[in-house]
């Protein structure tokens, strides 16, 4: 079986372990924060609470057998860099890190990672490409608890203000951006439309016919709203 | 006859137009389906009701409109182009 070990257990590392634990992997995170260790220890085969930028903690780890490295520690990009060497010194056969800029990234594939993710401008990218895609979305998760939905307007909410509909105090959720097509007419006469975004539209924004509302929320909250006729 | 007729048909286009470009997409469907009744294949009737349901999101009703555009004209550009744009997003 596949070995991996992850590094760095904030939000993202948290999400790798976890997800590939579930995959049936055999996982060993690690973090200076015990507290996080204790929080996923349930999940993977082995949590550890130690300094990773210390070769020696790794190698008492047993870490040498992993097949894939995943390293995670956050902002700190000088442990990062450290822990991607000494991973790869320990001839782990793929080491991937994580990177908040491409200046990073260029430094840790100097250093020994084989693949460089950036988690944040890759969720930023995905975010906005399906803004921009015409075609509704469901629910893009944010983090466990909370995500984004795309949700066309359902018919008790046309022609009421936001203020009426009092979301945040029913649901607990907050519009965004609305997706409107504004109605145009040709030059030749006939009718046409053009699709406009409305950013964070204000209390007295009305609700049209065909608005696509893009919600943000607890996924708990954006369920029950899906549900709104 | 015949004259008052389109003549009455014209109006109620240009009332559809006139709603549907203020954003009353329901007024504008009541108009543009009176049109209809008096004049089941007509053209510009059929292409408005199509651009209304497709703004509103309502691709299916748009799509069928589309589609009853191009029975009549099967050459109408614009009809053709709206059924490829929801085909591909559907």
């Amino acid at each position: 079986m596949e070995r991996f070990v992850v590094i760095g257990l904030g939000r993202f590392g948290q999400s790798v372990a976890i997800n590939l634990a579930k995959l049936g992997k055999n996982v060993i995170a690690i973090d200076e924060d015990p507290q996080k260790v204790e929080e996923i220890a349930d999940f993977v085969f082995q949590a550890a609470a130690c300094d990773a930028t210390d070769e020696k903690n790794l190698r008492d780890l047993g870490l040498k057998n992993a097949d894939v490295g995943v390293v995670s520690v956050g902002e700190d990009i000088s442990s990062s860099i450290l822990i991607t060497l000494t991973l790869k010194e320990m001839g782990i056969k793929k080491i991937i890190s994580k990177a908040l800029t491409q200046v990073q990234g260029k430094v840790l594939i100097k250093v020994g990672a084989d693949r460089v993710i950036y988690p944040e401008r890759d969720m930023g990218e995905r975010l906005a490409k399906r803004l921009s895609s015409p075609q509704l979305f469901d629910l893009i998760e944010l983090t466990e608890s909370h995500g984004i939905l795309e949700l066309l307007a359902p018919e008790s909410f046309v022609g009421k203000r936001l203020d009426q509909l009092e979301l945040r105090k029913k649901y607990g959720v907050t519009v965004i951006a609305v997706k409107r097509n504004m109605p145009e007419l040709k030059d030749d006469g006939s009718t046409s439309f053009k699709e406009s975004m409305i950013l964070s539209p204000g209390p007295d924004f009305e609700v049209l016919l065909g608005d696509i509302m893009i919600i943000l929320g607890k996924s708990k909250s954006l369920d029950k709203i899906k549900k709104v006729k | 006859m015949d004259k008052a007729k389109n003549n009455d048909i014209k109006e109620l286009i240009e009332e559809g137009k006139f709603y549907f470009l203020n954003q009353k997409y329901n007024e504008a469907l009541q108009y543009l389906s009176k049109a209809l009744e008096k004049e089941p294949k007509n053209i510009e009737v059929l292409y408005t009701i199509g651009i209304i349901y497709e703004s509103i999101n309502n691709l299916d009703k748009a799509l069928e409109y589309f589609k009853r555009v191009i029975e009549i004209d099967p050459q109408h550009e614009d009809a053709i182009f709206h059924i490829n744009s929801i085909s591909e997003n559907q």
